[in-house]
């Protein structure tokens, strides 16, 4: 059975075996990374779940991270690439780019639902770069947005944030809903009315039956 | 001299993000019968007029038409001030015969409020109702003063006619010729008018583009952008017991792909709309023509420009993968789909088999599975409550709700429409069962019945189970459409009713 402060909460109705089908505490995250490499180094990223890392290291061409919680809390997870230099953008003779160093966030997928390829990520929150004053100055002069992105191509220092409330599906199912301004809205406390409504029925019920059965 | 032959009105209330498509299709008829027709919607002039396009306040005060709905003063005078501003633009009209569109059971109370003052303040007009609303018995009057429990049962058209507010009743079947037969006896016959050639009777058949000519279009509230109705088909290819479908519309008919798609864009030509309404039950019940105008459709939006394509929605029946055709998901991808809606009724296997559904609840998944693949939408709509839902059969159904969440995590499914509990007509197959089964009705309240093997299943538990399952929604964060809203409401009002009985009972008792 649920615990709820809502006094007109009536999850105590929903079977017990059904709420935990539901797994509303569950956090199942896949990280699917595929990075980049400039003078054979790769870029090095750190996953942190709540503050907790959970994977500090060089990607690899392919990386899959996995990290499965449960919690009733928010979960935020982060997606930090770090250590880049200038020396891993390689230019030729001319100035163009030979290897550009960068990581890309192919596919993150939470309690079974890909958030990248449904665009959910971009509800979640954002890309945030770490740059210098000079790189800001240098993108300022290139007319390039240097605040928070949903790019999910990595080709600066930053953090990738993502914030999740619990449960996670319903979650999603409040972004993905479908608002329809023609339709009615809810009425307020309408669940307990009924709940309130048909205990009343069944009390008056039992009265009459025991009237009846005493005359 | 009457300066029209017929005007035809759809009444309140209807949904005011879709336009009434009968009238525009009768209309046609009609004309090219060579007879002069009007039409005029007179819900959207009520939301106009009395509402002041505020949606609010046209959920409120269409309380006054909706059925067994109880109103108050200001819904009371709205309805006196629509019913006296209608005869007022009927009598500019001026029209022979003036048609009442029925489309269901919420257009019966302003169909008797305005066939009233239509006799009253224009008694020589000849007044011809019509329309899906008829087929239906007259119980949606439960809250009008004055009627008499005995007049509830009775069908709606014989209600009409006994009380003498219309000369003449169309019921369905041949809508086109028979309102042009019924125009020949009423305004007669010319060198201008001739017979009609649609065949409405046959398995396949053909039907005139509608004419929204008349229509206020830019009044309705399009939330989604403009659209038009379309009817491809008549009736089902299922005969679901629950379903009343198949005793509506009879056999399964339907138009050839061809001659549906040609309409579409037609239409989308000549009103410079791009989406379009399904309103047949199944938009695949012919598997054929649904191919065929799929294919039109998909060919025609390749050659389009993105704001150029046409787009569709519409009911859509799920069947066993091995009989979908694998090239239906990107045709209908390409062809415009926007959204389908699905009857999925039950999570217990055992309740779909005795519905007759002819599908298991894993070929609901294996489709939405192939509407994630393709990136097609769809709403789900549930019917609890079934006469052998037991307890472990419910729960069945609370698990695939569950399991449901992710597709609306995702979007596939937009929506998920929990109906109110099974309630019993005469038109289902499940009223030609009621000894078999062990049914008990009660003849003046549909939701009332009880099963002899088990009491305690009565309306009462159907309702604590329908609650349920709204609680567990809530709690996924499902989103419920205005339907459900509204049969929640209405499961409340039946509950209040119900207790205030028990109440008064109760107090005789203690009297004696």
């Amino acid at each position: 059975m649920s615990t709820n402060n809502d006094p007109y909460s009536l999850d105590f109705l929903i079977p017990d075996h059904i709420l935990e089908l539901c797994q509303l505490d569950k956090f199942d995250l896949s990280i699917h990374l595929v990075a980049t490499a400039a003078n054979n180094q790769y870029p090095l990223i750190r996953v942190k779940i709540n503050d907790k890392i959970i994977f500090d290291e060089q990607c690899r061409a392919v990386t899959e991270i996995h990290h499965l919680l449960t919690s009733k809390d928010p979960v935020q997870v982060t997606v930090e690439y770090y250590g880049r230099t200038d020396k891993d953008t390689v230019v030729d003779s001319e100035g163009n780019i030979v290897e550009n160093q960068h990581l890309e966030l192919t596919k993150i997928v939470v309690n079974d639902v890909d958030i990248v390829k449904n665009s959910i990520i971009y509800n979640l929150g954002n890309y945030t770069k770490n740059l210098s004053l000079e790189q800001i100055q240098y993108y300022s002069d290139h007319g390039i947005e240097t605040g928070p992105t949903h790019s999910l191509s990595m080709y600066e220092n930053g953090v990738w944030t993502l914030n999740f409330k619990m449960p996670i599906l319903t979650q999603f199912a409040k972004f993905k809903a479908f608002e329809d301004d023609t339709e009615k809205s809810w009425v307020d406390n309408l669940n307990y009315k009924i709940f309130n409504t048909i205990n009343i029925v069944r009390d008056l019920e039992k009265q009459i039956k025991t009237n009846d059965h005493n005359n | 001299m009457n300066n029209v032959d017929i005007v035809i009105c759809s009444l309140p209330s209807l949904l005011i993000d879709r336009v009434p498509g009968a009238p525009a299709i009768l209309k046609s008829a009609v004309e090219e019968a060579g007879y002069t027709c009007k039409t005029i919607d007179l819900s959207i002039e009520f939301f106009i007029n009395q509402c002041k396009q505020d949606l609010g306040l046209y959920h409120t005060l269409s309380s006054i038409f909706r059925p067994g709905e109880t109103s108050n003063e200001l819904a009371k005078q709205a309805c006196k001030d629509w019913v006296s501003e209608s005869v007022d633009q009927l009598k500019i009209i001026n029209p022979s015969v003036i048609g009442l569109s029925v489309f269901t059971n919420f257009q019966h109370r302003a169909t008797i409020k305005l066939a009233q003052a239509i006799r009253e303040h224009m008694p020589n007009v000849k007044i011809i109702v019509g329309g899906m609303g008829l087929i239906v018995n007259a119980s949606s009057l439960s809250s009008e003063p004055g009627i008499k429990k005995i007049d509830l049962l009775k069908p709606f058209p014989q209600y009409l006619t006994e009380k003498k507010l219309v000369d003449e009743v169309i019921l369905h079947g041949n809508d086109l010729t028979d309102l042009v037969n019924a125009l020949e006896r009423i305004v007669g016959i010319s060198e201008k008018t001739k017979k009609l050639n649609y065949k409405e009777d046959k398995v396949i058949y053909n039907s005139p583009v509608p004419d929204y000519s008349d229509y206020k279009l830019n009044y309705y509230l399009w939330s989604q952008g403009k659209s038009l109705p379309v009817t491809g088909s008549k009736g089902c290819v299922r005969s679901c017991t629950f379903c009343d479908i198949p005793t509506q519309f009879g056999k399964f008919k339907y138009r050839t792909g061809k001659n549906i798609a040609e309409e579409i864009i037609e239409l989308s030509q000549k009103y410079n709309i791009r989406r379009f309404e399904f309103t047949d039950s199944l938009v695949n019940g012919s598997v054929k023509s649904f191919k065929e105008w799929l294919t039109v459709l998909a060919d025609y939006n390749d050659q389009q420009s993105e704001e150029n394509k046409i787009y569709w929605f519409g009911q859509y029946i799920c069947r066993p993968q091995k009989l979908t055709p694998s090239d239906i998901y990107p045709l209908m991808k390409r062809s415009g789909v926007l959204s389908l809606v699905i009857g999925l009724e039950s999570g217990s296997n055992y309740i779909l088999k005795s519905m007759k559904k002819q599908v298991a609840v894993e070929d609901y998944y294996d489709e939405l599975e192939q509407f994630q693949k393709h990136d097609i939408h769809c709403q789900l709509l549930m019917l609890p409550g079934f006469y052998n839902e037991t307890w472990d059969r419910f729960l069945e159904t609370l698990e695939c709700i569950v399991k449901l969440q992710k597709y609306l995590a995702i979007g596939t499914v937009d929506k998920l429409s929990v109906g109110t509990p099974l309630f019993i007509n005469e038109r289902m197959e499940i009223t030609q069962m009621i000894e078999e089964i062990g049914m008990i009705v009660d003849p003046y309240d549909n939701h009332n019945w009880k099963m002899k093997s088990d009491s305690e299943y009565d309306y009462v538990e159907r309702a604590r189970r329908r609650l349920i399952i709204q609680v567990l929604v809530d709690k996924l964060g499902i989103p419920q459409n205005y339907t459900a809203v509204s049969q929640v409401i209405t499961i409340l009002e039946k509950l209040t009713t119900y207790k205030s009985q028990l109440e008064e009972k109760l107090q005789t008792h203690e009297h004696k």
